[in-house]
């Protein structure tokens, strides 16, 4: 039901906004009603019939949008606009009904793509899930249960709860949420509890996630400390101490202060991440650059450049090929300009090192002649 | 009385509909519109003071009317609060860039330090190109799906606490009127020749640049120290979050509700120690513009290096997508 209610809800308060007065104030109020009146109705009386002609744009133009919302699926959209043409046709059937129908629609889609969601998230397809609990928010901007879920969608769970049962301990349940006794001070550090405290039956405690990525790993502690020492000496050897200032440093700071090993750290995590960035967007080349002034043993440097390097090569050879065509079809500069590619990006590529010279060679005699 | 009475209904009759000012609209779901002429003189901004009772909020009708700006007779819409929440429909929803500095010089550049005209440069394009910078506040209203956002929305922070900050990025902030939050690792503010003292820091703080946590020393969560146990890893990782929150609250007075994880690295009891103290969100370094449905402890923030040119500037803009939508 769409109801033009004037100044209703809006912060523009209508000039009709008063408060009553008492009877003994008649005169007063007839003249004022009078004058109010007679003032208003000089505006009134070209416009009170014809809305769309004062506003000469706006219904055509909503109506013209509401009509390109249908036919795109947004009817929610489409049902705004509709509103808005119906203020000025109040007594149009047509889009009253229109804009009914719409309502119904996008409910029913919103009820479809809801159900849908809620199959994928059951079976743990949280992409699909996503995916319709966002079309059912398209139609229907606050469904609640689909908001939810999409939070649920992407949102990892990072506590878990136990509930204490008869004589438990913190040894007990740490062994039971984390198959280790002595992480029960994971237990007290997220429960307002302490270790010589008895637990109460039936309270609830919050258990903290690790997750697999969690980056402390059991018994892992000597064989990384052993690690680490052998990749801190090859860091040392490697890498050159800087001669300049860099941000971070401070005054008289050496390579070896924790400030220096922090930019060491920023530099290969910032270069690692632009490596990557230009692979996404196939700038083989540039990743490459990017990769080889980082630590090699940095994550999985080394393995990067090996793919980054096949990848370059097949960038390559494609290039050659495409030279070859061009020099098939007695184009020289485009066949020149494909090698010249190819020698960019693979400077030791001998086929089209030979190719490139015949080539030249070809165009000088052909100037000659 | 028989006389006041048919005056008072011609009264409201002649005042119910004044086509030529304003038209209100209310369906059920209460939205309001009201259709304006526009006057000589009149702005967005005095709109959007007059209708909307805030004049910051002319966005709201630009982003309905789908113009820049307005001009005496054009016939727009005021919508009494924007339509989409988050610019969701079939075909995309809204993403909210957030951009990362670290440090500012006059003219040196590298990775991590942007020079002033580069700096200037961006804000401006900014500026000229629409983009409303807003606060984290803001952001978080938004991610939390309670309110909407001007569509071209972007969110400037800056990382530690460099003195390049305050000399060179905050009088350019402070001239374009953007709000921006410096993320400071507590013990780098010491005043250092490089440094921010907490003197500037509070200043930076009444001054727009909203101050928030980067952790005490700046450690990395994701990397183990040589024989650390566990315990002493968790005690750490508490003690990074808990006393970089005291102390910024003690210097400044303030609650810290927000984090950039260090390296931009985190992990699961990372993000228990923050839910437990209190934050309402962190952010990752992750290339990439935020929907709001992202996870609130895992947000992407973009790193604008040095050598960036305009054009890599812009590629970090990403103010809408499709890509949850795609099959």
């Amino acid at each position: 039901m769409i109801v033009l209610s004037p100044g209703k809800g809006s912060k523009a308060e209508s000039p009709c906004g008063f408060k009553p007065l008492a009877a003994d104030h008649c005169c007063l109020i007839l003249m004022f009603f009078a004058f109010f009146f007679f003032a208003g109705c000089t505006v009134q009386q070209h416009s009170l019939d014809a809305d769309t002609d004062t506003f000469r744009n706006l219904p055509a133009k909503y109506q013209e949008k509401a009509l390109d919302y249908e036919s795109r699926g947004m009817l929610r959209e489409a049902m705004q606009s509709w509103l808005i043409v119906q203020s000025f046709y109040p007594d149009d059937i047509e889009t009253k009904d229109r804009i009914e129908r719409l309502e119904k629609k996008s409910q029913a889609k919103a009820d479809v793509h809801f159900q849908a969601g809620v199959n994928f998230y059951q079976k743990g397809l949280f992409a699909d899930a996503s995916r319709e609990f966002l079309l059912t928010l398209a139609y229907e901007q606050d469904h609640e249960p689909a908001l939810d879920y999409l939070k649920k969608s992407f949102f990892k769970p990072i506590f878990s709860t136990y509930v204490v049962q008869h004589g438990d301990t913190l040894k007990d349940i740490a062994e039971k949420v984390f198959h280790d006794p002595d992480k029960d001070f994971l237990i007290i550090a997220f429960n307002d509890i302490d270790s010589s405290m008895a637990l109460t039956p039936g309270t609830t405690l919050q258990i903290p996630l690790l997750g697999d990525d969690f980056p402390w790993k059991e018994k892992s502690v000597e064989v990384m400390t052993r690690n680490n020492a052998v990749q801190l000496d090859l860091h040392r050897k490697k890498r050159k101490v800087p001669t300049t200032a860099s941000p971070g440093t401070k005054p008289g700071e050496t390579a070896e202060t924790g400030s220096e090993k922090k930019n060491d750290e920023w530099s290969d995590l910032v270069k690692y991440r632009k490596a990557k960035e230009f692979l996404e967007h196939e700038e083989y080349l540039k990743s490459l650059q990017m990769l080889l002034s980082v630590d090699i043993n940095f994550r999985d440097v080394r393995e990067l450049i090996a793919s980054t390097e096949v990848y370059l090569q097949q960038e390559a050879d494609a290039h050659y090929r495409k030279g070859i065509s061009f020099f098939l079809a007695e184009d020289l500069d485009q066949a020149i300009g494909e090698w010249q590619e190819v020698l960019r990006l693979s400077p030791n590529h001998l086929a089209a090192q030979k190719d490139l010279r015949n080539a030249r060679r070809l165009q000088e005699k052909m100037k000659k002649y | 009385m028989r006389p006041a009475v048919i005056l008072l209904v011609l009264f409201f009759q002649g005042c119910a509909v004044q086509p030529q000012v304003y038209k209100v609209v209310q369906s059920d779901d209460a939205y309001d519109f009201v259709a304006v002429i526009v006057k000589p003189g009149e702005t967005l901004s005095s709109l959007a003071e007059k209708y909307l009772d805030d004049p910051h909020k002319g966005w709201v009708i630009a982003d309905f009317n789908e113009v820049t700006s307005v001009a005496a007779g054009d016939e727009i819409i005021v919508p009494s609060e924007p339509f989409a929440k988050a610019y969701l429909s079939q075909q995309g929803y809204q993403t909210v860039p957030v951009l990362t500095y670290h440090n500012f010089s006059e003219t040196k550049e590298n990775l991590m330090m942007v020079t002033k005209d580069k700096f200037e440069r961006q804000m401006r394009y900014l500026k000229e190109n629409g983009y409303t910078v807003i606060s984290l506040n803001q952001l978080f209203d938004f991610l939390e799906y309670r309110k909407p956002l001007p569509r071209k929305a972007v969110v400037i922070t800056i990382d530690d606490g460099w003195q390049g900050v305050y000399t060179i990025a905050y009088p350019i902030l402070k001239k374009y009127g953007y709000p921006a939050t410096l993320f400071v690792y507590t013990d780098l503010i010491n005043g250092n020749r490089k440094t921010l003292n907490w003197e500037q820091v509070a200043e930076l703080d009444r001054g727009g640049v909203d101050v928030q946590g980067h952790t005490k020393t700046h450690r990395n969560f994701n990397k183990i120290k040589d024989a650390e146990s566990l315990r002493k890893y968790v005690s750490e990782v508490e003690n990074e979050i808990t006393e970089s929150t005291r102390i910024i609250k003690k210097k400044l007075n303030k609650d810290v509700k927000y984090l950039a994880y260090p390296y931009g690295e985190t992990n699961n009891l990372v993000i228990a120690f923050l839910k437990q103290n209190g934050y309402r969100g962190a952010f990752t370094v992750k290339r990439g513009s935020n929907p709001f449905f992202m996870n609130h402890y895992t947000l992407n923030r973009s790193m604008i290096y040095g050598d960036f040119d305009m054009h890599d500037f812009k590629r970090n803009l990403q103010v809408s997508s499709s890509k949850a939508l795609n099959r």
